[in-house]
């Protein structure tokens, strides 16, 4: 409640103040725009009529002025907001011409030609503001050059009075009347008009052939109108090319289909709001009576994007998984997805996956996200259980896997070991008994040989028992078990143990595993040179720890050394952690229940 | 009588080597896997060839196609396999090319010198040796299967 109080009832802003001076200043330009072209008789230029010209005037500055500061207060960071001021002021400044006034004329005539470089810009950078290729670059850059020169040396030239219209005001700024230059001018001008509107529309084209479907639905009001622009303005031209009387019908043609732009723009506004609209109907849709219902399908709905993914917070794993556990990737930040983060009281309920485009209406995701938060978050508590359910299947089956491998393991340790070291034995012996009898002195040193070979197979069987189970561990227990580890360790193993009495024989064995394959790892793969081992059991919780002084940077889904051990732990409950950041050192880190 | 011998353990091949000579075999060559066998069968030529069932790469049964090999390319080679395991169906599978000059023994037989000297002579001989377990094993199979 306090929160949206204050927001409300915000202080005044600079910003609001200088926003309140354009609408202000919009508003007076209107009028006096008005003013003058009805005082002209409802003419634009000299003769041609234009039916309801006062009001489309009106409607095409305002709603280019209206759109700018609309956007400006919701996307400030978008400066299309002061491209559509622009346009909407420079649309009012090509009006002036139309005026008797010799200093509104020569304003005017100087200002008129900005509008096409303006609305080409906006055409071609909407709804990002941003130009994205170089051909657009050059495109707007080579209009903003053919303007300013072109307006410069029709100022310089132009006799308007004796060479177009008797009735036009004097040019104020004429130094001396040059009517090839400026036919020059006129001609070039129209010509570049044309092909750059040309390579407007193709690039409108390609862009539409490459959009997504959400980026289509939000640009295409702007794109038909752009087009429908860019196909009036060519036949102006052309028109105006090929000697026809001006004002041609095409001019007034060209009129009018400008006044689609900023109708169009602000189509996609409304479009918008009307979307925000739909946030209400998936908060009645989410809240509805189908609790196994997929909100994903009402999000898609509401946001208007088909190819929506949501990922829910799996928070033990600190990753997103899907409706059904899986995993979910997250997209890379050049790619055409986006993904926004839904949280509930600071934390990650879930993500959703959409289209690039959607960034442009970051309002209607924000307040979808606000209202999907409940749903969303129920959801997650189901698919968190999803997610756990497969990760313990496919634990089990790598257990499994795990008791196989170890299987197989021993049945070749003992094929290639011990079992071939006893044939070897029981060969010896042979040869021993068949020479005994005839010389017993050459029998004699393969009987020795045969003793030192039976202690080696021996020796070998002790090792193999000792790999398939730790006997110390059941015997004497966990604490002497890391003692004669970290004893036995190829590098120095620094040993702290605050435990007391035996633990249940699973975590022993756990706990053992954990440091075992903690120091291999260092010794093997760490290049360390220390490691320091402790063991804690305080407050029904064992921890080991095991930290190396090594080059870290070992993963916690690589290898499945690890893999294992998390499964050996998490059966029980536990919690297995890896910090290996390079260079630093790899710290190892199990917590087990032990009371 | 020449004989060869292939056993992927080396421990094994000298030992058995030894054993051979001991008995008064001529040993023509000692291979380690299937490969360096029938290079060998082919450059020695010997009466009998002892071969180990289980040898690289796979260690499971390359020894046993090695022996079907040598039985097909050089149909007058003995062959004596050993194992360390009772595999039934290997033997059978071994003496269903044909029972003349062949053998299936279980390894530890090797260690009674007369055992082994009458096992090499009889398969070089052209007759046949099966262990005892892998006959106790096959008449003592509680169900026959049928093809039905």
């Amino acid at each position: 409640m306090g929160p949206a109080l204050r927001n409300r009832s915000r202080p005044w802003r600079h910003a609001d103040a200088w926003q309140l001076l354009i609408a202000v200043a919009g508003l007076l330009a209107g009028v006096a725009v008005a003013w003058i072209v009805s005082r002209a008789g409802g003419d634009r230029f000299n003769g041609s009529h234009l039916p309801l010209a006062v009001p489309v005037i009106l409607l095409v500055g305002w709603s280019f002025i209206g759109s700018g500061l609309l956007y400006c207060r919701s996307r400030p960071d978008n400066h299309l907001w002061a491209v559509l001021i622009f346009q909407g002021f420079a649309w009012f400044g090509s009006i002036l011409p139309s005026s008797q006034n010799p200093v509104l004329f020569t304003l005017g005539q100087f200002i008129y030609p900005w509008q096409y470089a303006s609305g080409l810009y906006l055409i071609l950078s909407f709804p990002s503001g941003r130009l994205r290729g170089g051909l657009d670059r050059v495109l707007v850059a080579s209009t903003i050059f053919l303007v300013t020169v072109g307006s410069l040396i029709w100022l310089l030239f132009a006799d308007p009075h004796r060479m177009m219209c008797p009735t036009c005001p004097a040019n104020l700024l004429e130094v001396t009347r040059n009517d090839a230059v400026v036919v020059g001018v006129f001609y070039v001008f129209r010509l570049a008009g044309i092909v750059i509107a040309v390579t407007g529309i193709g690039l409108l084209a390609v862009r539409w052939r490459r959009a997504s479907r959400a980026q289509r639905h939000a640009v295409m009001p702007v794109a038909v109108a752009g087009v429908v622009a860019f196909c009036a303005g060519i036949a102006a031209f052309a028109a105006r090319l090929a000697r026809m009387p001006g004002p041609t019908p095409f001019d007034v043609l060209a009129f009018y289909a400008g006044a689609a732009v900023p109708v169009a723009v602000l189509a996609v506004l409304i479009q918008r709001r009307l979307a925000q609209g739909a946030v209400a109907g998936l908060v009645v849709e989410l809240g509805g009576p189908e609790p196994g219902a997929d909100p994903r399908e009402a999000l898609s709905r509401a946001l208007g994007d088909p190819s929506l993914a949501v990922g829910y917070w799996f928070a033990a794993e600190s990753r997103y998984v899907d409706r059904n556990g899986g995993a979910v990737e997250l997209p890379a930040p050049d790619g055409g997805r986006r993904s926004t983060v839904v949280e509930r009281a600071g934390q990650p309920v879930a993500v959703l996956i959409h289209d690039a485009a959607l960034e442009h209406n970051a309002k209607l995701v924000d307040s979808v996200c606000a209202a999907a938060g409940l749903a969303l978050e129920n959801e997650r508590l189901a698919a968190e259980l999803r997610a756990r359910l497969v990760e313990l299947q496919a634990s089990r089956a790598r257990l499994v896997e795990a008791t196989d491998a170890e299987r197989r393991r021993i049945e070749r340790d003992l094929h290639d070991g011990t079992q071939q070291r006893l044939v070897s034995i029981a060969m010896s012996l042979g040869l021993a008994e068949a020479r005994l009898p005839a010389d017993p002195d050459r029998a004699k040193p393969i009987v020795a040989e045969t003793r030192t070979a039976l202690a080696t197979a021996l020796a070998e069987l002790r090792d193999l028992t000792q790999g398939i189970y730790p006997t110390i561990l059941t015997e004497r227990g966990l604490s002497a078990a890391l003692d004669e580890l970290c004893s036995r360790s190829a590098i120095t193993a620094h040993l702290r143990l605050f435990l007391d009495g035996r633990l249940p024989i699973p975590v022993e064995t756990a706990a053992y595993y954990v440091v075992s394959e903690a120091l291999t790892n260092a010794a093997k793969h760490a290049q360390a040179t220390e490691v320091r081992v402790a063991a804690r059991c305080s407050g029904g919780i064992l921890t080991v720890e095991v930290a190396d002084d090594g080059v870290g940077g070992a993963g916690n889904g690589k290898g499945s050394g690890l893999r294992g051990l998390a499964d050996r732990v998490g059966a029980l409950d536990g919690r297995l952690s890896v910090s290996s950041p390079p260079g630093q050192g790899t710290t190892l880190r199990a917590e087990f229940p032990c009371g | 009588m020449r004989v060869v011998v292939a056993d992927d353990a080396v421990i094994l091949r000298e030992g058995l080597a030894r054993l051979l000579r001991e008995a008064g075999f001529e040993v023509a060559g000692l291979a380690a896997d299937a490969e360096e066998l029938l290079e060998l069968v082919e450059q020695a030529q010997p009466d009998v060839a002892i071969v180990d069932i289980r040898m690289p790469p796979t260690h499971t049964d390359e020894g046993l196609q090695a022996a079907k090999a040598i039985r097909e390319r050089w149909p007058g080679v003995g062959i004596l396999v050993l194992s360390q395991h009772v595999h039934a169906g290997y033997a059978v599978e071994l003496l269903s090319a044909g029972t003349d000059g062949m053998g299936y023994l279980l390894k530890e037989r090797v260690s009674d010198l007369d055992e082994l000297a009458s096992s090499v002579q009889r398969v070089g001989a052209g007759g046949s040796v099966l262990d005892p377990a892998v006959v106790s094993q096959l008449v003592g199979r509680p169900t026959t299967r049928s093809s039905s």
